[in-house]
């Protein structure tokens, strides 16, 4: 008969593939982010039990298949010992143990961790918006207020800016019409309240210094000419409050965002050392999953030149640009050519004690070199098998 | 088959050297032979006429796809403008661009047996031929579009010309054409990009071959292939002002080049409608004849002939393998515009046109066209073409022969123009007292252009055992009329047009068909490997259509008539 314990099962939670271990006391839970999950196959290469398998991972990045997911565990062969959560650098792959996350294996110091380098210098940062921008894993956060440029509702434009201007306006020559404070924000004209006995519109016109953007319209607007704006040093635009940094568990250090940055207050160090090269001309084209599965769209689709300046070259199928490369291997597991894309780590960047064996052999396992394959062997139907050069 | 003896004509053959003897002519078993050998033959009185071989029109866009879209998107061609239904003939109908029935009625009426069609894009050849079958009495084969083909180009630019010797040999043979035909070299292609070439030393996008190497190419091609024709050329830069530059340059290539054919052909060049191509100016404002610079260069060199292309004033259609220049047409006169690009191969356009004789610039251009003929030497190698349909439809050319023989005729049209002062003073026509005889008019349609083809062992001449072709025209050499009109009518209704022996036209009214042949170049070369393998590739990664498909069937070519040309040998 076979026994109750533990207990093993597998679940699908919206995005999430939940593998179960339930030992009389305790609950094991490796928890697979199918939202994060890139395809990449570090995990499978680093798992000691060879539970984890890699499967289609174009048609699954695509969305072109709703069952399943890019790579696969098997919940029975698995040891829950959390190596591919240390490994991941999508921060795709959870380990909770009842119910709280845990890494027993590094707390223990059993095995190391990424020395992930990715940092944002806030005295260099300008708050700009182009880091945020070509993140491709959403890994900027950017804590700065909202500006009217937009959102309605946001800060004034003035406020961005330290103006010294001055306001002044001649109280003998204002009808208290109220123009000036309908167009701007800065200004605000009060009435008093009206009474027959004087049968005048008397007030104020108050004026904020910092919604005022020395725009001059006010002077111009004014029937009576009553104003006069003197427009002062407007100095370097202003830090607002807020920052902008990285979120280090999301960041899988592209370097997109530090080599784009125009203060260059953003320094990442890259996970793996190594090469990557495509041979396009052994592509046919037409493809582009690889394009599609790059979690740091490196890899691009090159533009055709105009007629004129080709000269007899077409351009090429297929292309990557190494600054932006991780060296993950998504790429290498979903293209279902052969030889194009040759894959070859050389080092990591890891911090803690790497000297154990199990550390070593995942070590070797991933500085394996490694292309794709077309015909692949039969009895592992559903699984990517790479060429190992 | 029936007997006949033609008597007492005037009769003219410039192959012949004849002008103008009074010479009775025998007809027997659809051939030419000595009047002594017909014995009970109908008798023919040619007396107080003129007597000449068939006519052979040289370029003419008479079938095909382009010459179809012209049909089709022009229905107001027909309405009003067609001809009534005569005796036992098939309908008829169109003016500029007429219905396949009319185009061969039409050019019997005029005494023509054989047009060549200019301008065959190689995938559409099966509706050249298909045309080709539906058009009655009169011969025609159809010029292959190569100026522009990617083969070639590649071929060119690499200096592989056995290679392109042999693919044109093979492009031939498998689209049943006559000849290599090339329109804008490299302008049609760039054209795919939306792009021009506009000298000879423009180089095609990509490719990077410029026309002039391409025309060198095929020039060298062309004769070493020893084809009947030569190359036939339709230059850069058609229709624009200051044009004649390219077109001396493009000529210019030609200087050195010797022939090699059996045909009896003497140029290596032949520049189609030269009449757009001999403009000077900078702009419509100051646009104004280069007739004279074009006419003294060709009439020193002898390797080289060329064809007309006159305007007729008429609302006609133009159509041309052409591309861009189409474009440039329709966004000069906001008329409709049909574009059809062919894969590897070549672009076309169409687009109506009125050529208004109270438009300075169609009076220029129809004296331009008048003066190349007048200024020419030898006019073997000046043919009567209006590139039909894009200068006037061809059965206007009875009134270009009225032109070119009577300058009283064309004096006076000269001087009824809106803007004639201006007209007079852009042209050189008014001065040319010059008018063409009969014999050189015989040059010009029949004996010229037959020889330019090399097909004038069979065409364009009455020499004995060749087929009767022959067209009896009510005019009188020694009796000319003073009524120009008269010398138009003329020409435009035959009295007789004898096609292979049978009487087709009689009085100017179609009497009877007679099968009509597909001329075609059946060219063998050494077996070529490398052509054979570059022509799978291709046609299995660009074309549309299957290599098997590609080739027209045996079949599809109705009445073949091939010319052989053996480089194996």
């Amino acid at each position: 008969m076979k026994s109750l314990f533990p207990k093993y099962s597998k679940r699908q939670e919206g995005c999430f593939t939940i593998m179960e271990q339930k030992l009389l006391k305790q609950v094991n839970n490796l928890i697979l982010d199918n939202s994060r999950c890139t395809g990449c196959g570090i995990c499978a290469d680093s798992c000691p039990e060879e539970a984890i398998s890699v499967g289609p991972v174009g048609a699954f990045r695509r969305g072109a298949i709703e069952y399943g997911s890019a790579v696969q565990v098997d919940e029975e062969k698995c040891s829950y010992c959390g190596v591919c959560t240390v490994m991941c650098p999508f921060n795709a792959m959870k380990l909770e143990i009842d119910g709280e996350p845990s890494l027993p294996i590094v707390e223990k110091e059993g095995f190391p961790v990424y020395d992930k380098l990715a940092e944002i210098d806030q005295e260099k940062c300008v708050q700009c918006t182009k880091c945020e921008n070509v993140c491709p894993r959403e890994a900027i956060v950017r804590e700065v207020p909202v500006f009217e440029g937009t959102d309605r509702c946001g800060l004034k434009k003035a406020e961005a800016l330290r103006s010294e201007n001055e306001f002044v306006y001649n109280e003998d020559k204002c009808t208290f019409c109220g123009l000036c404070g309908e167009i701007c924000a800065a200004i605000d004209v009060t009435r008093k309240p009206i009474s027959a006995e004087t049968g005048e519109v008397t007030g104020e016109v108050k004026w904020n210094p910092k919604l005022c953007d020395g725009c001059l319209l006010c002077a111009e607007i004014c029937p009576s000419e009553a104003i006069e704006v003197k427009k002062g040093k407007i100095s370097k635009r202003k830090k607002n409050k807020g920052k902008v940094h990285i979120d280090k568990e999301e960041c899988c250090t592209c370097r997109w965002c530090a080599i784009s940055c125009p203060t260059q207050a953003i320094t990442v160090e890259k996970l793996f050392e190594g090469e990557i090269e495509f041979h396009a001309e052994k592509c046919p084209g037409g493809c582009s999953t690889c394009v599609e599965v790059c979690p740091a769209n490196a890899i691009y689709v090159p533009t055709p030149k105009s007629p004129a300046d080709m000269h007899g070259e077409i351009e090429p199928n297929i292309a990557v640009n190494k600054e932006f490369c991780i060296l993950c291997g998504a790429c290498v597991n979903a293209c279902p050519g052969e030889d194009i894309i040759v894959l070859k780590r050389t080092g990591l960047r890891m911090k803690g004690k790497e000297d154990s064996a199990l550390f070593k052999s995942v070590k070797e396992k991933l500085l394996t070199s490694r292309t794709s394959k077309v015909r692949e062997s039969k009895d592992e139907f559903g699984e990517v098998e790479v060429k190992a050069l | 088959m029936s007997e006949y003896i033609i008597k007492n004509g005037f009769v003219f053959d410039p192959l012949l050297g004849i002008k103008g003897e009074k010479k009775d002519i025998g007809v027997k078993d659809g051939k030419i032979v000595d009047a002594s050998e017909v014995k009970k033959g109908k008798v023919i009185d040619a007396s107080g006429k003129t007597v000449m071989a068939g006519g052979v029109d040289i370029h003419t866009h008479c079938v095909g796809p382009k010459v179809n879209i012209g049909r089709l998107m022009r229905p107001e061609d027909k309405l009003f403008r067609s001809r009534v239904k005569e005796g036992n003939t098939r309908v008829q109908m169109g003016f500029a661009v007429p219905s396949t029935f009319a185009t061969g009625y039409e050019y019997a009426r005029m005494g023509y047996v054989y047009a060549n069609e200019a301008a065959m894009p190689p995938l559409d050849s099966p509706h050249i031929h298909e045309e080709i079958r539906d058009t009655p009495i009169i011969d025609i084969s159809a010029m292959p579009v190569l100026g522009n083909n990617w083969f070639q180009l590649e071929y060119l630019k690499n200096k592989e010309f056995d290679n392109n010797a042999a693919y044109t040999a093979w492009l031939l043979n498998a689209t049943k054409g006559f000849g290599i035909k090339c329109v804008n070299p490299g302008g049609s292609e760039a054209w795919g990009w939306g792009m021009n070439c506009t000298t000879i030393h423009d180089p095609v996008p990509y490719f990077d071959i410029t026309p002039a190497e391409i025309i060198k190419g095929q020039m060298q091609t062309n004769e070493e292939l020893g084809l009947p024709h030569s190359l036939h050329i339709h230059p850069n830069n058609i229709g624009n002002p200051g044009n004649y530059e390219t077109t001396l340059d493009t000529l210019k290539l030609a200087e050195g080049v010797k022939t090699n054919n059996k045909f009896g052909r003497d140029q290596v060049l032949h520049n189609t409608h030269l009449q757009f191509h001999s403009y000077d100016g900078t702009g419509w404002g100051d646009f104004c004849s280069a007739s004279q610079q074009v006419m003294d260069y060709v009439n020193k060199q002898k390797n080289i002939s060329f064809d007309l292309g006159c305007v007729t004033f008429d609302e006609t259609t133009t159509m041309t393998a052409d591309g861009p220049f189409e474009y440039h047409l329709q966004m000069l006169n906001h008329l409709k515009w049909a574009n059809s690009d062919v894969e590897l191969e070549t672009s076309s356009g169409i687009v109506p046109y009125v050529y208004d004789p109270k438009i300075k610039v169609c009076d220029i251009q129809w004296a331009i066209g008048l003066e190349l003929a007048l200024l020419a030497k030898d006019h073997m190698r000046c043919h009567l073409t209006t590139d039909h349909p894009n200068a006037g439809p061809f059965f206007r050319y009875p009134r270009i022969i009225k032109w070119l023989m009577s300058k009283k005729s064309r004096d006076s049209l000269l001087h009824s123009f809106k803007w004639a002062d201006k007209v007079i003073d852009a042209t050189i026509l008014e001065s040319l007292d010059r008018e063409l005889n009969l014999y050189e008019i015989a040059q010009m349609t029949r004996a010229g252009t037959a020889k330019c083809l090399g097909i004038s062992d069979m065409y364009g001449s009455l020499r004995e055992g060749t087929n009767a072709n022959i067209a009896i025209y009510n005019i009188n050499p020694e009796d000319m009329p003073s009524d120009p009109e008269l010398i138009e009518k003329a020409f435009a209704e035959t009295a007789y047009t004898i096609k292979d022996g049978v009487i087709v036209v009689e009085n100017g009214k179609v009497v009877a068909t007679t099968p009509n042949y597909t001329v075609w170049t059946h060219v063998r070369v050494p077996d070529n490997p490398i052509v054979d393998h570059d022509i799978r590739e291709k046609f299995a990664k660009y074309y549309t259509v299957g290599l098997e498909n590609y080739m027209v069937f045996d079949e599809h070519v109705h009445n073949p008539r091939a010319i052989e040309v053996d480089t194996t040998a």
